[in-house]
């Protein structure tokens, strides 16, 4: 990995630059430098928060696994041997830790009731999409339509719904997801296939009697 | 694909939508779409439906855990910085050791002090009464072992006559009690004699293993008359 990038002066592709990037950082990381370590931060806590969240469906729970992701990512560093990408890797330890954490949420909360279960909770901590160009109108369109698809993936399977978010969502090729999940590409792509058509019954009977599902944010392009 | 059906294109939806299928099957779909009504319906749904996945809104990070996440940040630098060579973790199983003794010994240490200082207090202040001044003046060994023995004999006459006379002596040397050998037969008078001759006396006490005790002893007493 290292010979690759010894010639500095040679143009380098955008992915070998992504690649030479994530070295870089799992160095400094390795050598314990401060600035390693808030790169790390600031690049990957809003991906992992975003991730476990959508897997999870509550955010104190996610906010729990970003800090067992990053303290697994800061003791593991040392043994990574760099045979997948480095945000393949965090995503592979975000998906675990949600996974271990919903097994133990189902374990110890089951039969316990929220106080609260409104989507208000959440509200205060997501950022709207907002556009200049937005009316009223629009934006409570685009937010009823968010909302439906967010109570459409919580309704999912939680195995299918991982491999839809990391698709979907997170914009992870299949091998990508493949590698995150660690099975082959042809179960990814069944995972995801199985949980789009999911998706697409519940969001179909919730939206009984329209021709077509319209869900495209109207201003947004 | 071999042939463009509808399961077949459906199947291949999202790719095509996210315009990840090859050039062939690509046309082969666009074609299949523009004779099936259903199928391009579909699409419609599935790009609708892409495009509202893709622009969900991203959930703002709570800045309680970005300060949390540099707290656990800092902690695990400083964990690594300190496992960095043999010389570093030798002081550090130092540190770490010094800091757990004084851990262990500090619930002790102040009890423990505590009862030390007051102890020597009470000691101090209760000692001297323990104290007990030995009276060496009248000290006897205790291997001693004597009879009751005469100290000073009465001035009075026991009436010129011979007498066997058994005393009993208490431990202050005072004679309790007399009597003759039962074979003896004396007047009153001869008694009265006997008896201040006793009475008036002083007697050393017997001594058994260094104590002064009550004991009798037969005394002869003879009268002895002395010219010149």
């Amino acid at each position: 990995m290292t010979g690759a990038y010894l010639n500095l002066n040679s143009s380098l592709t955008p992915e070998q630059e992504a690649e030479l990037e994530d070295f870089r950082l799992i160095e400094g990381l390795r050598a314990a430098e401060e600035t390693a370590y808030e790169t790390l931060i600031r690049r990957f806590q809003g991906p992992v928060y975003n991730l476990a969240w959508r897997l999870l469906d509550d955010p104190s729970d996610a906010s729990d696994v970003v800090q067992e992701v990053f303290l697994k990512i800061f003791r593991n560093v040392g043994s990574f041997r760099g045979d997948s990408s480095l945000r393949t890797w965090v995503y592979r330890i975000a998906v675990n830790e949600s996974h271990n954490r919903r097994r133990w949420l189902f374990r110890h909360r089951r039969g316990e009731t929220a106080i609260d279960e409104t989507y208000e909770d959440s509200e205060m901590h997501e950022r709207p999409l907002v556009h200049e160009g937005e009316t009223p109108f629009d934006f409570t369109m685009n937010r009823e339509a968010q909302v439906l698809l967010e109570e459409g993936l919580e309704a999912i399977n939680p195995v299918f719904r991982t491999a839809l978010v990391l698709r979907e969502i997170e914009d992870l090729s299949y091998e990508e997801i493949a590698a995150v999940l660690e099975v082959s590409i042809g179960t990814v792509k069944s995972r995801i296939l199985r949980g789009r058509e999911a998706l697409r019954r519940y969001l179909a009977s919730r939206l009984e009697g329209a021709s077509t599902m319209q869900l495209v944010p109207r201003t947004v392009k | 694909m071999e042939d463009y059906t509808c399961k077949s294109v459906r199947g291949s939806m999202w790719d095509y939508v996210a315009g990840l299928l090859d050039e062939v099957d690509g046309h082969g779909v666009r074609y299949h779409l523009q004779d099936c009504r259903e199928c391009d319906l579909r699409r419609v749904e599935v790009r609708s439906l892409r495009t509202g996945l893709r622009h969900l809104p991203e959930a703002q990070v709570p800045s309680m855990l970005g300060t949390r996440l540099r707290v656990i940040a800092s902690r695990e630098r400083s964990r690594q910085v300190r496992r960095r060579d043999f010389q570093t973790r030798f002081h550090e199983f130092r540190r770490r050791l010094r800091v757990s003794f004084d851990n262990l010994l500090k619930p002790f240490a102040v009890p423990a002090a505590g009862g030390v200082l007051a102890s020597f207090l009470c000691f101090g202040v209760i000692l001297g009464n323990f104290y007990v001044v030995p009276d060496w003046q009248n000290d006897l060994p205790i291997g001693v072992s004597t009879d009751v023995s005469i100290d000073e004999l009465s001035p009075f006459d026991c009436g010129r006559k011979d007498v066997l006379v058994k005393l009993s002596v208490d431990s202050d040397g005072h004679v309790t009690d007399y009597e003759l050998q039962p074979d003896k037969h004396a007047s009153p008078e001869e008694m009265q004699e006997i008896g201040n001759l006793v009475l008036y006396s002083t007697f050393n006490p017997a001594v058994r293993s260094g104590r002064r005790v009550s004991s009798k002893r037969l005394f002869f007493m003879s009268h002895i008359s002395v010219r010149g």
